[in-house]
């Protein structure tokens, strides 16, 4: 494209993406907020701990959120198009074929009923109409890709036969079989054993980047960030805190939590000893604190923290805040 | 499926056909009553009463009289009926058809009708319909099958003139007007079990609904249609077939009442005479017969799981 930067339309675009839970009264705010960009073939990475809203924000995006949960706010845009505007059908279209997921849950995510055949080549044939003969060939050359060294007869396997991290890779043999504009990770890796987590990661990030599929990235780990992703959006408590490109938020992290974060990650690869993971845990959606959300756990709170959330402020080209720590830019 | 699990079946079915004829032997070993004096009434001659005790055997210990009806069910010889004075197994072939028939056709209606609507009932849920679906399956629970089908006579026999009030038309007689005579004593027993599968279905879809790979299909791209048909359903059968196998029984059961509303000259109504009478080889025989089905049947029904869920090894 010739196009200069500013008329160019991103892959997908995030604002003030909002999803509640609950009554309309006292809706728990689970996703309260949240922006991000992704460029096509770019893979950017959603890191937080356990309960953040990362799993939510990714199902928003799909337009699954899970029952008693809606999207209260903001927009989705895909090449332009506000998903959260579509009808069912409308986005039906384009779940699976430009834009799929793959779940943090292998165990249960396939049909227990249907053979890993039945299940890729459903998905061949219902989007790319292909012959039953060309839908089995595909798939085997995609459970190839995938690592599966005796793709044809694991066709006719049901998925109980297959361990967490075969069934991963069956996921993502199907998630990217009708080669989409973007794929959802959703922690991808952490139900799998540790031996095969790296190599799971790679598979993924290997052909993604043959089929110029870009990838959200979703994980509560950062060791696996540093390796990936171009781009790191750092979520806390339904919110961004930081956004930075993957070698600035390490070099320099600048929220007190990124730096938590990043603490346990150097210190595993350092030395066991000095593994310091943040105290506390994450507040529940439906229990925050007031002001800044990460004010009770933070090592260098002050006075200032509990009194609003603070702004996300851009402290340098790409890199964003969201600290009163860091009071530059506009608030 | 392998043959050892076919051979392990068959062994439980023998056994348990020897359990119920144990037991049956048993009760009727402690409950009061004398065929023979039943038969011939406490006023007649004790020549005679005695007499037809010793043709009977009826005056050999428990332990002989066992010995004697084991080894001739071992042969293939049910004995021979105290009241009728026929072979049990003549007894029983005579009849068997009302019975099968009544008891096929009420199991067939429940799938086809309670199946599809449980499925419907499952997809089109709203507020105000949910109270309304429970307490309609709540009272068809609930209704008796022989109250149910006096009424079905009274409108559909008696002022309507669709059906015979009772009685059983033969195969051979026409299978149309067979089927006829059948088919309000097997609505009246389908009835009550409609509503319990219907729930069963219903609630089994939509506990589906929460399961992971539901949101994967519908991840994939598949409209709803797809997902409910190609994916919940098979799923959702699982313990559908289960309660369908449990059910049989009620129906057997169902039969023996209807038969006496609809007068109809099956085995239940045949249970019925024998047990009054104290007619001890065709209780047996009809208990053993009775047995054997819904052994047959819940067998069949194992098999059809083990076809729908591959998790299930039959070894
Ligand atoms: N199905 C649900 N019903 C109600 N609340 C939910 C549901 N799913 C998630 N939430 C809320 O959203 C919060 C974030 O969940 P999630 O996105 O799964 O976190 P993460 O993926 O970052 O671990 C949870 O703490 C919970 O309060
Ligand atoms: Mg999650």
């Amino acid at each position: 494209m010739s196009g200069a930067p500013s008329t160019r339309v991103s892959l997908l675009e995030v604002r003030d993406l909002r999803t509640w839970f609950g009554p309309e009264a006292t809706p728990v705010r689970a996703v309260d907020g949240v922006s991000f960009t992704l460029e096509r073939r770019q893979t950017v990475a959603i890191v937080g701990e356990s309960g953040c809203g990362k799993s939510v924000t990714g199902l928003s995006l799909m337009g699954l959120v899970p029952a008693g949960g809606r999207i209260a706010g903001g927009a989705v845009r895909l090449d332009g198009t506000d998903l959260i505007g579509l009808d069912h059908g409308e986005m039906t279209r384009i779940r699976g074929r430009r834009l799929s997921m793959v779940f943090q849950e292998p165990m249960t995510s396939l049909n227990p009923l249907m053979t890993v055949g039945e299940q890729i080549e459903e998905m061949l044939r219902y989007h790319l109409s292909l012959s039953r003969r060309q839908a089995v060939e595909r798939s085997v050359e995609l459970l190839d890709a995938v690592g599966f060294s005796r793709p044809k007869r694991l066709l006719g396997e049901y998925p109980h036969r297959l361990s967490g991290g075969m069934r991963q890779r069956v996921m993502i043999a199907m998630a990217l079989s009708c080669e989409p504009e973007l794929l959802i990770a959703d922690e991808p890796t952490t139900a799998l054993d540790v031996t095969i987590q790296a190599q799971v990661l790679e598979l993924l990030r290997r052909l993604a980047a043959q089929v110029d599929t870009a990838v959200l990235l979703i994980t509560h780990d950062l060791a696996v960030v540093s390796e990936v992703a171009d781009h790191v959006y750092v979520m806390y408590a339904g919110l961004v805190v930081e956004s930075a490109p993957t070698r600035v938020l390490f070099s320099k992290p600048l929220h007190p939590y990124t730096q938590g974060l990043l603490a346990c990650v150097t210190s595993i690869s350092e030395s066991k000893r000095r593994l310091r993971p943040i105290r506390g845990t994450v507040p529940p959606p439906d229990a925050l604190p007031p002001g800044c959300r990460f004010a009770p756990r933070c090592p260098h709170a002050f006075a200032r923290c509990p009194s609003a959330v603070p702004g996300l402020v851009e402290v340098e080209a790409g890199h964003q805040v969201r600290c009163y720590l860091h009071p530059g830019g506009t608030a | 499926m392998s043959s050892t699990y076919l051979a392990r079946r068959i062994f439980t079915l023998a056994t348990t056909l020897i359990v119920v004829a144990m037991a049956t032997f048993l009760a009727f070993e402690v409950i009061p009553g004398d065929p023979v004096l039943t038969m011939l009434g406490p006023d007649a001659d004790p020549a005679l009463i005695a007499a037809m005790r010793e043709e009977l055997g009826t005056e050999l210990p428990p332990a002989a009289r066992l010995a004697r009806w084991t080894r001739g069910v071992l042969t293939g010889d049910l004995g021979t009926s105290i009241r009728y004075a026929r072979p049990v197994s003549a007894l029983i072939l005579d009849r068997v058809a009302v019975s099968l028939s009544i008891a096929l056709l009420a199991m067939g209606a429940v799938v086809v009708i309670a199946v599809p609507l449980g499925i419907v009932l499952a997809v089109r849920r709203s507020h105000w319909s949910e109270p309304v679906i429970s307490a309609t399956i709540q009272v068809g629970m609930a209704i008796p099958s022989f109250w149910l089908g006096i009424i079905l006579i009274s409108v559909f026999s008696l002022s309507l003139g669709l059906f015979p009030t009772g009685g059983y038309v033969p195969f051979e007689a026409g299978i149309a007007a067979s089927i006829r005579s059948v088919t309000l004593p097997s609505i009246a027993i389908a009835i009550p079990l409609i509503a319990v599968v219907v729930r069963y279905t219903r609630n089994s879809m939509i506990d589906q609904f929460s399961h992971d790979y539901v949101r994967t299909a519908f991840s994939k791209g598949f409209p709803v249609r797809h997902v409910l048909y190609r994916h919940v359903l098979r799923n959702a059968s699982l313990p559908v077939i289960t309660v369908l196998g449990m059910i049989f029984a009620n129906v057997v059961v169902g039969t023996i009442i209807i038969e006496q509303v609809f007068a109809l000259p099956g085995l239940g109504l045949l249970l019925v005479t024998a047990v009054s009478a104290r007619d001890f080889p065709l209780i047996q025989g009809l208990v053993l017969y009775i047995t054997f089905f819904v052994t047959l049947f819940n067998l069949l029904v194992d098999i059809a799981y083990h076809v729908v869920d591959p998790r299930v090894e039959l070894t």
